[in-house]
């Protein structure tokens, strides 16, 4: 059974150039579920094309991404997050002109509401609205943003347009939550409380996290597992104790492009 | 007599103004919710009215042919919606005003069965019996009213019903969604939101209610000629929606009414001018109107104006 397999995400050799340049080229890792995975590697190393590539925001030349026992590499980016694989964006993509609540209720699934047809019979729909409307409020409350709940999205900070990304892909009920450097631009100590709070919610729920990180020592402390990228392909993966005193890794940082900051 | 003062006049006046109504809320699902840019918009319209003329000239009954006409005008949407509809917004738009031209010229082109250029007679059928039979039935209480008036009052009433269904709808989490693919089109994918679904919806349902729009036309106008719906009809549209507010379906009736007292009115004040060059005024009042909007209030009328800085 799928379901019950250790490794919810298996990449296969994917691969997507764009011209001349080779963003990921020949990348292959292992997700364990219930872990938190961290994606890390110099700048240009292909990380956010391979998040792109696994959620189907860009489409593959070639590759397998398996998630829950089936290949979706190549599938819409909608179908993807409907089968459990939510991201957020390093470039946060906040819906300016609405609430902020109601960018967290957007992401609940299952609301007969969002089909047509059923959007001109409210009673098919409005228990379930404020039930997601009270677990929209749990979410905001959780990183933090309850007082900003009835702003429009656009008067929020960079970090808190950080925060409200994490809390929509959080209302989606994923099972892979993939986090395209969340941590960036968020109060180090707000940042240390999500973690815990992701940390405790794999607990409760078994979710499954991963991270793409520019910087080693955010997510070393709390990673199961640690994917190193480099030029498109993946140096190694494993624990990060053992990724720390690889000599690869530490080639990779330091000659590629660390300096780009 | 003096049309100033002539009340069929203003009546007539304020049917175009009922009609426009309809089709700017139309272009307000589409636009103001979806972020649809559709220049194409008549076209939609056009389907509305030639596919009630030609069904009612060759014999359909009235009833009948007018939800057909709408249905039809809808289905176009999605026909166009296809292969468009992954489209930036900019190109979209460049696409729309193409197909909107293009049945124009086939519609002009087919004149065996439309008429071409010479117009397509006695489009709304019975439409005038009909009228008669409402006319004498109030006659006969007692009450005389201009021949103009049951097609006003049906008018309006479609598009209270028009604008009642989409706030009906207005709260719904499938307008939330719709909202969503507006602003963002990859943080709606990004939590399971089918956006092309959901535009391709959104422009079918503008669609169906522009050909609602080109029903009432048929009835007002009784013939059709294809520069009934050249691209300025769009515009005039959108003149209509900035003026009354983006999002606001309230705007758009007032909006509507405005835009047509100007355009239907401005040819019968008595100006010193030849008559092309009063017709060729109006366009320019339009103009002036909608710039000093931009200027001045440029969320429209009713439009909110702490949304109009929120980009991002």
């Amino acid at each position: 059974m799928a379901e019950s397999s250790p490794t919810i995400l298996e990449v296969d050799d994917l691969r997507r150039h764009y011209g001349g340049v080779r963003a990921v080229d020949g990348a292959s890792f292992t997700v364990q579920r219930g872990s938190i995975t961290s994606l890390i590697g110099p700048n240009g190393a292909g990380k956010t094309t391979a998040f792109n590539l696994l959620t189907g925001f860009a489409r593959p030349d070639t590759g397998r991404v398996v998630f829950e026992g089936s290949d979706v590499a190549g599938h819409r980016s909608d179908r993807v997050a409907r089968r459990g694989m939510v991201r957020t964006f390093q470039l946060t993509r906040v819906l300016g002109k609405m609430r902020v609540i109601e960018n967290v209720m957007l992401a609940a699934q299952q609301q007969p509401g969002e089909r047509f047809v059923t959007a001109f019979l409210p009673t098919r729909w409005r228990s379930r609205e404020e039930e997601i409307r009270h677990e929209a409020a749990a979410v905001l409350e959780q990183v933090g943003l309850s007082e900003k709940a009835e702003d429009y999205a656009a008067t929020l900070s960079g970090g808190q347009r950080k925060l409200l990304e994490l809390a929509r892909a959080l209302m989606a009920r994923p099972r892979l939550l993939m986090l395209d450097e969340p941590m960036a631009g968020v109060n180090p100590t707000l940042g240390r409380e999500i973690l815990a709070s992701l940390d405790r919610l794999r607990h409760e729920t078994g979710l499954t996290v991963m991270f793409i990180e520019h910087d080693m020592d955010v997510v070393m402390d709390i990673s199961d597992e640690v994917i190193v990228m480099g030029e498109g392909r993946v140096i190694t993966q494993g624990t990060p104790d053992a990724v720390r005193s690889d000599q690869r890794v530490i080639d990779a940082y330091l000659s590629g492009g660390s300096g780009h900051e | 007599m003096d049309p100033l003062l002539a009340f069929g006049f203003w009546a007539y006046v304020l049917t175009v103004a009922g009609v426009y109504a309809v089709f700017v809320l139309g272009l307000q699902v589409q636009l103001g919710d979806a972020g649809l840019l559709n220049f194409g918009h008549v076209a939609f319209m056009a389907v509305g009215a030639y596919a009630t003329g030609l069904m009612i000239t060759n014999g359909v009954p009235m009833l009948i042919a007018i939800p057909c006409a709408v249905a039809l005008a809808a289905l176009f949407g999605v026909l166009i919606g296809l292969p468009t509809l992954r489209l930036r917004g900019d190109f979209f738009a460049i696409v729309t005003i193409a197909a909107g031209e293009i049945l124009r010229i086939i519609i002009q082109n087919r004149q065996d069965e439309t008429g071409g250029t010479l117009g397509l007679r006695r489009a709304s059928g019975s439409w005038r019996e009909t009228n008669n039979t409402i006319l004498d039935w109030f006659s006969g209480r007692g009450i005389e009213l201009d021949r103009r008036v049951p097609l006003l009052v049906i008018t309006w009433v479609v598009a209270v019903l028009v604008a009642l269904l989409l706030r009906h709808i207005g709260r719904s989490p499938w307008r939330r969604a719709l909202r969503a693919v507006r602003e963002n089109e990859d943080a709606a994918a990004a939590v399971g939101k089918p956006v092309f679904n959901l535009k391709l919806q959104a422009l079918a349902l503008g669609a169906a209610i522009a050909g609602i729009s080109g029903v009432l036309f048929t009835l007002l106008q009784t013939s059709l000629y294809p520069e009934n719906f050249e691209p300025i009809v769009t515009f005039i549209g959108f003149s209509i929606l900035i003026l009354g507010g983006i999002g606001s379906y309230f705007g758009v009736v007032v909006g509507s009414i405005i835009i047509a007292f100007i355009i239907s009115g401005v040819r019968f004040l008595d100006f010193p001018l030849e008559a092309d060059k009063v017709a060729a005024l109006r366009y320019v009042v339009v103009g002036l109107l909608i710039m000093g909007m931009m200027a001045f209030r440029p969320q429209g009328i009713f439009g909110k104006r702490e949304e109009l800085h929120l980009d991002g």
